[in-house]
């Protein structure tokens, strides 16, 4: 493979993010919306709100299988590559709380009503993952900390996607829409042409959340190979 | 490599603060854009915003590989 192909390779997905997110990010502000009494033009959140958790979900995914890949086969690279989507998944979580809370400040009148299931489902999520955290940091050893949190990440991500997935649609109460079916998208909500946008936005963010993650792996892998030859002298 | 990074910078520094200039004639000459209520200054803003962090995530790669290639010597 020559230098061109190898910089195209390297750079097309982030080219593509960059222009994703940037043509989202625009377009989304005087694109013509559907009138909506309640929500009027906060339902551009759509475009930012929304792919923050289809982002968080689909990075969260990814950690799971470096979860079991590490099981599986235990290296430290694995070991990397799990933690690291884990990291950037939470931040994109966060991310979509705040404005959640601001956009619920606006459409319902409260940042965070406590009746509602899909709030109540994603803290107690956060808090599953911020634990996943706190349990790497209190092993030392880096083979244990690796496996322990493994099997940690298998049993944390299905009861993740029970509480923010499954859960508010069985409760029969959401202020959230798409109880009846697709979380996010109620086509009573948002227009063929919202929805275009939206998944223009949700590719971007994604892969934007990939490149982060990818980074933060490569710092990690300093780091490990810098210890390691520490220890060899 | 470092002098080709900073030329890249400035190129997008220049190209930015143009940009700037065409608008401030605009509205110097009684803006169309401040009677349409300027969403597209906003828009404007937005899109310098990303992609200077598109620019800086970009460079920070560099910065990675360039550590990366000195260890491995």
């Amino acid at each position: 493979m020559n230098a061109k192909d190898k910089f195209i390779q390297n750079y097309s997905w982030k080219i593509l993010s960059f222009l994703c997110v940037v043509i989202a990010y625009t377009v989304g502000l005087v694109m013509k919306v559907p009138n909506d009494a309640k929500l009027n033009e906060t339902i551009r959140n759509l475009y930012y709100h929304v792919p923050m958790w289809f982002g968080m979900t689909i990075l969260l995914i990814v950690s799971l299988v470096y979860a079991i890949k590490y099981l599986s086969k235990p290296t430290a690279e694995n070991d990397f590559y799990s933690s690291g989507f884990a990291t950037t998944g939470v931040v994109y979580g966060i991310l979509g709380i705040i404005t959640g809370m601001f956009w619920g400040a606006y459409a319902w009148g409260t940042p965070w009503e406590m009746k509602d299931p899909k709030m109540i489902g994603v803290s107690i999520g956060m808090i599953l993952y911020l634990a996943y955290f706190v349990l790497r940091g209190g092993i030392a050893d880096t083979q244990q900390r690796a496996r322990i949190s493994a099997v940690y990440n298998v049993f944390a991500f299905p009861s993740f996607i029970a509480l923010i997935y499954i859960m508010p649609r069985l409760a029969g109460f959401s202020l959230h829409p798409g109880k009846e079916g697709n979380p996010g998208l109620n086509p009573k909500d948002a227009d063929a042409q919202m929805r275009i946008v939206f998944y223009i936005s949700t590719v971007g963010v994604t892969l934007l959340g990939v490149w982060i993650t990818l980074l933060q792996i490569r710092i990690k892998k300093i780091l490990f190979n810098l210890e390691n030859q520490q220890h060899n002298i | 490599m470092i002098r080709l990074q900073k030329k890249s910078l400035l190129t997008w520094l220049l190209s930015v603060i143009a940009l700037i200039q065409t608008f401030a004639q605009n509205s110097s000459t009684e803006g169309a854009l401040r009677r349409q209520g300027g969403i597209y200054i906003v828009i404007i803003i937005i899109a310098i915003i990303l992609t200077g962090l598109y620019v800086f995530l970009f460079l920070l790669e560099r910065k990675i590989k360039r550590i990366e290639k000195h260890l491995n010597k």
